[in-house]
């Protein structure tokens, strides 16, 4: 049932000394598929996954803190997420065990409906972000990307034949985000590490407006930690034809914070 | 967005509106939390709503605010709710009990009270330390992002030291007015806290897990909110006071035992209190104040009055030594062992009980007749055994005799000695190496300082070999010769015990005392001690030995061959001696008997044959070798006819009397004479002299051996007296009879008897030659190497080199140097001081 799965242990394509971790990696990847063992439940809307204290509450303070019989958590065994968006909250469970989460497709319906320059369209209110991403996930190795796929950044955007783009920034952005609100570090880190090499290959405006969205706004963003928007204040500053897009402009009008962090930005030469 | 017409003041309102009204539903959550948390009322408190809920007040940047109002919300429970059954704790009588110790209080009531006050306080640190934990938690985002970042204390930091701020260092309040000093709660605490440690260690049995909550407590808490490492409560205020309470209970207790007690007692106190004190560290307090108190007890309970203790009459340290206290010896060990490392008082008692017991055992020589037979069973009992013993059964040993049973006790007495230090040293002082190279210093000081100490280990080694060796096992064996090796590495005169082996050596292998193999075992371990150098002497010994067995069998042969009739046959057995192997007394070549060694004494016709018979034989297959016949070291067995006396019909005298009788070569010569001499008639002392040549006093202790000792009385003396005079008269004793047949007359003055003084000046002087070559031809050796060298680094290479055979004294090496000088093997170095070069 996981023969899909790159961590192989039939030892075909795993050298022997790469075994002993392919052989952890695999046996974490089956308590995530059955659950086996399984002493904690974290729910999130309408999913549900049984997950492990010795892996979850090892790894954040938050789901330690958790295990108490004083709250309701300790006491049912079930810790209940709520104002989290549900497919970054998948993704920060898959990460538990995997210590990777994978590229998302973008929702069918966001491209079929409009070709035009969609991508750039107002984002939505960040509540109804929430339910946006409630479709399928698919699993894509970042490897199938080719690197000729990269957008090129003067303005010229993707094409929306072929496969439907894969750009992930915003997904990103709420992993880093989840990664801060519940104290686990390595998830921020692969978080805007994979942000970064978005920005490099693959990305269109509208996810990086969203990923803005969600990295600036009061209920989510945060100012105590400037690392994702250093990395998106760069990004525009590099891009500055994007500041003339109306939706890039009322993006930036909206946060003033963003304003103040570009602006500042630009007054020391970028 | 409405505000797109006002453009100065659009964006921020209505975000400031919705954070200032979103701060406060949060806020009254938590808030209920907190009360929720105090009052324990779990259930409906959900962890994640709780955190959100921070978590929502930190990203508006309420941080602040937050954290601000869970400070004042805290401090106002604590005073609320904490404090006041706290105040009602301490009472009048619990505070002047606890801190000045009225002698009416019992230490029951003290104790009850003490346990009372400190549960009060371990509950209500348990019930806040618990609530600050979880509060802590639910803020858990509030300090990671707004309190690291404003270095503030954490939530925790804050709140848990409002326990410190409010309880610990509130004043006793009314209670304190009538006392002059300030005193605070934590005094208090403290004090209750000692006295119940104090209690325990006057044997009292206390809660020791409140105990452990208390000073866990102390050890959660900090001086202040920062939480500084060292600053824990239980370092900076308890541990000092508890340091400074014990200093002054072991200090006491010190001085109390030290009157009343012994140090076997102290021992095992210290010992006691030691243990107890890491108990109670792993138990009560901190694993951290164990090293910090077992210092205190060491040095108050140890170190104060160690030498007090050890000086003791009757249970101190020499009296511990010398009644083998293992257990008190110890425990001694290990206690000094912690407080001081280079153990000095115990290795100088040992090194000046060593010394002392060793030069007793001088004394005990010089007070003991050994005119009475001692067993060697005997003179290993100790003094008294051989003061008080039995010197009624009288059978006078000859002062040779004594000699010899004075070396083997004094050898006994120091091996036993050598003995209780070792078992000592094994079981009591886990082997210690620096007390074991001072006690063997002293060892061979002692020994070294008995001028005889050569030749008694010499003399024991030769009295076992002979005696004692027949009949015991291999092992026994083993054990002897053991003994033997360890006395001597302690000798650093070696050159001088050589001496003395060699010839205690000589006169075992040429009379067959001893058993070869047993011997050779023995200077192998000499060999693998020594060197190879000090044993070739002893080797040569035994080759001579060997190479003269397969001589005299091959004569013997040699002789068959011939058919050589000889109607008195005399059978030959003879050893062949290389000159430099044997001691020169053996060789005839002693000084005292130099005057005799030249002159050949006159043989008998039938022992001239037979040796110019052997000449001949040997030369022939060695010529150019000198032998030299040495008839001062051999024997001759001589079959003697005693005819019938007439006129005695019954007795033994009645019949012919055949004997075997064994005498030395002198003595053979002279009773061959009296075969021809007529029946009644006499030769004088000087007539025998011309006749045979041998040395007078060699002459006297033959006929001695042969007419003064009854058992061999084979010549009668004129006239009858003890002594043998040059004027005296021999004649043949027809009359002898004995009841065995083989006889062997006494032999006055065996060489292997210890020597009076005037020999051993004697050996000691030709020791002293005999070191004058061995520095000269150091000092040569050296000097060849090194070309030049200055005065006293000459000294120096040459004591080294010479270390394993002797300690030459430096007038020796001076002397030495000067004679060198004047023969030319070495010049002053011109303009430099003191300084010679080699010449070649």
């Amino acid at each position: 049932m996981w023969s899909s799965y790159p961590y192989n242990s039939d030892g075909n394509g795993v050298k022997a000394k790469d075994r002993p971790s392919a052989e952890l990696m695999n046996s974490l990847h089956e308590l995530f598929e059955n659950g086996l063992y399984s002493d904690l439940t974290i729910k999130c809307g309408q999913d549900e996954y049984k997950v492990h204290k010795a892996i979850v509450s090892t790894r954040s303070p938050f789901f330690k803190a958790c295990d108490n019989d004083f709250f309701v958590e300790g006491k049912t065994g079930v810790v209940e997420l709520r104002e989290v968006d549900p497919v970054a909250e998948k993704l920060m469970v898959h990460y538990f065990y995997h210590l990777d989460y994978p590229r998302q497709a973008k929702p069918v319906d966001s491209d079929v409906e409009d070709t035009s320059p969609k991508p750039l369209a107002p984002l939505p209110d960040t509540t109804s972000t929430a339910t946006q991403h409630g479709g399928d996930l698919a699993l894509l190795p970042i490897a199938a990307r080719s690197p000729k796929e990269k957008t090129k950044m003067n303005g010229i955007k993707p094409k929306p034949a072929g496969p439907p783009p894969c750009t992930n920034l915003a997904i990103h952005a709420r992993l880093y985000e989840i990664g801060e609100r519940y104290g686990i570090r390595g998830l921020k880190d692969l978080a805007l590490e994979k942000f970064k090499s978005d920005l490099k290959s693959l990305w269109e405006p509208g996810d990086l407006m969203e990923a803005i969205e969600v990295t600036y706004s009061p209920d989510l963003g945060n100012d105590n930690d400037n690392a994702m928007r250093k990395v998106i204040v760069q990004a525009l500053s590099a891009h500055r034809d994007l500041l003339t897009e109306a939706p890039v402009q009322e993006v930036v009008q909206k946060f003033g914070k963003l304003s103040f962090d570009l602006m500042m930005t630009f007054h020391k030469g970028g | 967005m409405a505000s797109r017409a006002n453009k100065m003041r659009p964006i921020r309102r209505p975000i400031m509106n919705r954070e200032a009204s979103e701060f406060e539903p949060c806020w009254i959550l938590l808030r209920d939390a907190l009360t929720d948390i105090h009052t324990k009322n779990a259930g409906r408190l959900s962890f994640e709503q709780l955190y959100r809920a921070s978590y929502k007040i930190v990203l508006r940047k309420k941080g602040e605010l937050l954290y601000d109002k869970v400070r004042t919300f805290e401090e106002e429970w604590f005073r609320d709710h904490i404090m006041p059954p706290i105040s009602e704790l301490i009472t009048n009588t619990l505070v002047s009990v606890a801190l000045f110790h009225p002698p009416a209080s019992s230490m029951h009531e003290r104790r009850q009270m003490s346990e009372k006050f400190l549960r009060g306080i371990r509950d209500s640190w348990e019930e806040h330390n618990m609530s600050m934990n979880m509060i802590a938690d639910i803020l858990m985002y509030l300090d990671r992002a707004y309190t690291a970042e404003s270095k503030k204390p954490s939530i925790f930091a804050t709140t848990i030291g409002l326990f410190r701020d409010h309880i610990l260092r509130n004043s006793l309040g009314a209670v304190a007015q009538d006392f002059d000093q300030p005193y605070i709660v934590f005094d208090l605490l403290t004090a209750v806290t000692l006295d119940l440690i104090n209690m325990e260690r006057d044997g009292d049995i206390i809660d020791r897990s409140l105990l452990l909550k208390i000073t866990s407590m102390l050890e959660d808490l900090y001086e202040t909110d920062e939480e500084i490492d060292n600053q824990k409560l239980y370092t900076t205020i308890f541990e000092p006071k508890y340091i400074d309470n014990s200093r002054v209970f072991y200090r006491m207790e010190c001085e109390r035992l030290l009157r009343e007690s012994n140090a076997s007692t102290w021992l095992r106190h210290a010992q006691r209190r030691l243990n107890e004190e890491q108990d109670r560290c792993d138990t009560t307090l901190s694993i951290s104040t164990a090293d910090k108190i077992a210092k205190v007890v060491e040095t108050e309970l140890v170190s104060a009055k160690l030498d007090e203790f050890l000086a003791l009459d009757g249970t101190g340290l020499k009296s511990m030594i010398d009644n083998d206290r293992i257990d008190d010896l110890t425990i001694l060990y290990s206690l000094i062992s912690r407080v001081d490392k280079t153990k000095h008082v115990l290795k100088n008692t040992l090194q000046t009980r060593v010394m002392e017991l060793g030069l007793e055992i001088e004394q005990a020589l010089k007070r003991t007749d050994f005119s009475a037979p001692v067993t060697v069973a005997g003179a290993a009992d100790g003094d008294e055994a051989m003061e008080g013993g039995d010197k009624s059964k009288v059978q006078t040993l000859s002062a040779a005799a004594q000699q010899t049973a004075a070396a083997i006790k004094w050898v006994d007495d120091v091996l036993q000695l050598k003995d209780k230090f070792d078992t000592l040293w094994s079981t009591c002082f886990n082997q210690d190496l620096v007390l074991q190279s001072a006690v063997t210093k002293s060892f061979s000081e002692f020994i070294n300082m008995f001028a005889r100490s050569s030749e008694y280990v010499s003399l024991f080694i030769d009295d076992n070999l002979k005696r004692g060796i027949k009949g015991k096992t291999e092992d026994e064996v083993d054990i002897v010769l053991d003994k033997a090796i360890v006395l001597l590495r302690y000798l650093t005169d070696r050159d001088m015990f050589e001496r003395y082996y060699q010839k205690h050596l000589a006169r075992r292998l040429l009379h067959g005392k001893s058993e070869i193999h047993i011997e050779k075992e023995m200077v192998y371990r000499m060999k693998s001690e020594m060197g190879n150098h000090f044993t070739i002497k002893f080797e040569g010994m035994f080759k001579d030995m060997e190479l003269s067995r397969d001589l005299t069998d091959n004569y013997r042969d040699h002789i068959r061959n011939l058919g050589d009739t000889d109607t008195r046959k005399v059978d030959l057995n003879i050893n062949v001696l290389t000159t430099n192997n044997w001691p020169p007394e053996v060789m005839g070549r002693g000084s005292s008997q130099e005057e005799g060694a030249k002159m050949e004494c006159i043989y008998p016709s039938a022992i001239k044959r037979l040796q110019e018979s052997f000449f001949k034989y040997y030369l022939k297959d060695r010529s150019g070798r000198v032998l030299t016949w040495v008839s001062s070291a051999g024997t001759a067995d001589i079959k003697c006819v005693f005819p019938k006396i007439p006129g005695k019909e019954t007795g033994p005298l009645s019949k012919e009397r055949r004997y075997e009788l064994n005498v030395s070569t002198y003595g053979m010569i002279v009773l061959m004479l009296f075969n021809d001499l007529p029946v009644g008639e006499s030769l004088g002392f000087e007539e025998l002299q011309a006749k045979t040549n041998i040395p007078a006093p060699d002459l006297i202790r033959t006929l001695a051996s042969l007419s003064v000792a009854p058992k061999a009385r084979v010549l009668l003396k004129d006239p009858l007296t003890k002594n043998v005079k040059t004027t005296d008269k021999f004649s043949y004793n027809a009359q002898f009879v004995s009841k065995a047949i083989k006889i062997k007359a006494p032999t006055i003055s065996n060489l292997s008897k210890v020597e009076g003084d005037d020999e051993r000046k004697e050996t000691e002087k030709k020791n002293d030659q005999t070191r004058a070559h061995v520095v000269d031809a150091a000092i040569v050796r050296i000097m060849k190497q090194r070309k030049q060298l200055t005065h006293t680094q000459l000294i120096t290479e040459v004591i080294t080199q010479l270390a394993n055979r002797f300690k030459p004294e430096i007038p020796l090496i001076k002397k030495r140097i000067e004679d060198l000088l004047g023969r030319e093997y070495l010049e002053r170095v011109e303009g430099e001081a003191s300084s010679y070069r080699y010449l070649a």
